[in-house]
């Protein structure tokens, strides 16, 4: 995957919101950044769940859809 | 494979045996409250505490058969397609060191026998033959079979075990169901019974049923030979077989025989008497333990007993029977398996049904238009 | 001792953690009940409001687990959900629940199928949740369920066991534990679904919705435990008169 450029910024939808980041971003880091707690919660990104073991290594690109889901009360 | 030995291992003849013969009235009393689907209320209706209970069993009995089954009784005839075997087994005229003539029937001779048995109404055929794997095993079943279910809506086999791959192949040409009797669950009383060839295998024989299952067969029938051994033990065993059965292959259809001893060519004499009140209390609890289970009545009982037992849980039976490889072309008796006792012909039976009040079916309409 | 899966429990009764006026509510509730597992549902984070810890409580009270795919409402969504929850909370047990249906929620039986059979074929824990239907316990029992719940009555609905003829059909059949979910109303409807047989039952909006959740919770504790005695114990059997018509032995004469 290409890194991109620091001085770069991306555009992507965090949890249906749009959001600019700037450089290169994991998705570890972005948790980080959003202030998110990393236990209890599952990645999706355009679609697709993202394994724990690649929140490290997988960097947010132009236009990616990323949600973050926590279980919550209900039957 | 798991099969129904894995859970025979586990039972205790002992312990079985000795709670049967302590029921209580009492005992029977709780069962008749509650028998459906009951090993324990089984084993009390089976017991000889029950005996003095037999008219309110029988009372439940026929109200749970009219309920499921109607009048129906369904007419099926067995057409005996060889004689040929490879075991030896005491009780039966087929056994491999009796002199008898032995016959295996060509193409020709089947047709025949077909035609007349055609000619009689009937719609429903079980297949019987001896046990001989090389002579009459899977090939000649194959090859005989296309040509049996393009006559008859039904058609049933009573011959050696096979294995599930030969069951399987045998569905596909339309077979229906396989009966396959344990004679008895008591494995030493079935090791004296059954001293040369392959029937010798308790465990195998005993596992048949599962195969046959797994094959996608419909219907399967379990039977004992009512005699061999304690009749209400081996009875209770068939009930815990039935039940495994029902429970594990849950889209299949049961059926059970109640064959008492009897004389034949070689002949041997029942272990334990199993009088007429005894059939009836048989009859009863098995459907009372089972309301859906189909129960078969041969002509191997007198024509004036058949006409009491068909209203207390009879679903099918067999009328004008022969016992022998082209006896319905030639009928004589030296060929046959067991000695017949209602010799009535089929239409003074459907016409005494009639009498009593049933109504005869040649064909199960459930079957009638799921063609192979 | 109840045995699903790998899992032994205690208690047979499982309780929901939706519906409750506040976290600290359910918690005191789930405590009373004694519950040893318990649902939830899995939702998109909310950015702007604090986030609740849920699981560090639940989990301080030694609770097993179970996500449930509430919100799903096909296969597809379903089984994404699992692997969702397989993510978020490092297990494989999940609750199959696919309601497209928004006004009675009554589950999809072919989807939820579906789902199953998927997902038990990736090694997960199935326990669907699906309408009374004898046949349709079976067959997802076939493709490897752990376990069948089948509904009492609409969720939410308190109505009971308007299943009750073929939940006993079920229980009578069924070769993996059973466990009645939704619908139950009352701590006398759970002891009853215990007496008849079930396995374990569900219970959440009649603890919930209660004016007393932590009482009503101590209510069905006992109720699940009363009723499974019961059952342990044999219950006596119900009279059903025959009527007599004609003696069909006599026939037998003196010789019996």
């Amino acid at each position: 995957m290409d890194a991109n450029h620091p001085s770069q910024s991306i555009q992507v939808v965090f949890n249906g919101a749009a959001e600019t980041l700037k450089g290169t971003v994991t998705i570890s880091e972005l948790l980080i950044l959003k202030q998110l707690p990393i236990n209890a919660i599952a990645i999706v990104v355009n679609d697709e769940v993202l394994p724990r073991s690649r929140w490290n290594h997988v960097i947010c690109h132009q236009y990616d859809r990323i949600n973050v889901f926590s279980a919550v009360a209900g039957g | 494979m798991k099969s129904f030995v894995d859970e025979f291992e586990k039972l205790s003849a002992d312990v079985m045996s000795l709670k049967l013969y302590s029921t209580t009235a009492q005992d029977v009393e709780r069962a008749l409250l509650n028998p459906t689907g009951n090993l324990s209320s089984l084993m009390a209706l089976l017991s000889p505490a029950a005996i003095a209970y037999l008219e309110p069993m029988a009372q439940q009995s026929a109200a749970l058969t009219r309920q499921r089954f109607g009048a129906n009784l369904g007419l099926f005839l067995p057409l005996y397609v060889s004689n040929l075997c490879a075991n030896e087994c005491d009780y039966c005229g087929f056994s491999m060191s009796n002199k008898v003539k032995r016959k295996t029937l060509n193409q020709d001779e089947l047709n025949q026998e077909i035609a007349i048995i055609k000619q009689r109404g009937f719609d429903s055929v079980l297949l019987v033959s001896g046990e001989h794997e090389t002579k009459v095993g899977i090939d000649y079943f194959e090859s005989i079979l296309p040509h049996v279910k393009s006559k008859f809506s039904h058609v049933a086999i009573e011959v050696q075990p096979l294995e599930t791959m030969h069951y399987q192949r045998l569905a596909k040409l339309g077979l229906d169901a396989v009966m396959v009797y344990q004679e008895t669950y008591r494995p030493h009383t079935y090791a004296k019974h059954h001293t040369r060839g392959k029937k010798q295998d308790f465990n195998y024989r005993l596992a048949t049923a599962d195969r046959i299952a797994k094959a996608g067969i419909d219907k399967i029938g379990l039977g004992v030979l009512l005699g061999l051994d304690d009749w209400r033990l081996d009875a209770l065993f068939m009930g815990h077989h039935l039940q495994y059965l029902e429970k594990t292959y849950w889209r299949t259809r049961y059926s059970i025989s109640l064959p008492r001893l009897r004389p034949c060519t070689g002949g041997i004499t029942p272990k334990v008497e199993l009088n007429d009140a005894g059939l009836v209390q048989l009859i009863c609890a098995f459907r009372l333990f089972n309301p859906q289970v189909e129960i078969s009545l041969s002509t191997r009982e007198l024509a004036s007993l058949r006409d009491n037992l068909w209203a207390l849980g009879i679903t099918h039976l067999s009328a004008g029977s022969s016992t022998q490889p082209g006896g319905y072309l030639n009928p004589s008796t030296q060929l046959d398996q067991f000695e017949i006792s209602d010799d009535r012909s089929v239409d003074q039976v459907v016409s005494r049904l009639k009498q009593l009040g049933f109504n005869p079916l040649w064909k199960d309409w459930e079957m009638a238009w799921i063609n192979q | 001792m109840l045995t699903i899966s790998d899992h032994q429990f205690t208690s047979r009764l499982f309780t929901g953690t939706g519906k409750f006026s506040d976290q600290d509510m359910m918690l005191a509730a789930i405590k009373q009940s004694q519950s040893q597992l318990v649902t939830l549902a899995m939702k998109r984070i909310d950015l702007h409001t604090n986030h609740d810890n849920l699981l560090a409580p639940l989990q301080s009270l030694g609770v097993k687990l179970l996500p449930n795919t509430a919100g799903a409402r096909n296969a597809k969504e379903a089984i994404f959900a699992a692997h969702l929850a397989y993510e978020m909370l490092g297990t494989k047990w999940i609750k199959l629940e696919i309601h497209p249906d928004h006004k009675y929620l009554m589950p999809d039986p072919i989807e939820t199928l579906l789902a199953a059979k998927q997902l038990c074929d990736e090694g997960f824990v199935v326990m669907p949740y699906v309408h009374a239907d004898p046949v349709l316990c079976r067959r997802l029992e076939d493709v490897g369920c752990a376990a069948v719940m089948p509904l009492g009555s609409p969720i939410g609905s308190n109505q009971g066991l308007a299943t009750e003829t073929f939940l006993k059909i079920i229980i009578e059949q069924a070769q993996v534990p059973v466990i009645i979910d939704a619908g139950i109303g009352s701590p006398s409807q759970a002891c009853h679904a215990m007496e008849m047989g079930a396995d374990a039952v569900l219970v959440n909006t009649a603890i919930a919705s209660s004016a007393q959740p932590e009482k009503m919770a101590q209510c069905f504790a006992q109720a699940v435990i009363t009723g499974r005695q019961a059952y342990e114990a044999g219950l006596g059997p119900v009279n059903r008169q025959a009527l007599a018509t004609s003696p069909l032995t006599g026939f037998l004469g003196q010789s019996v």
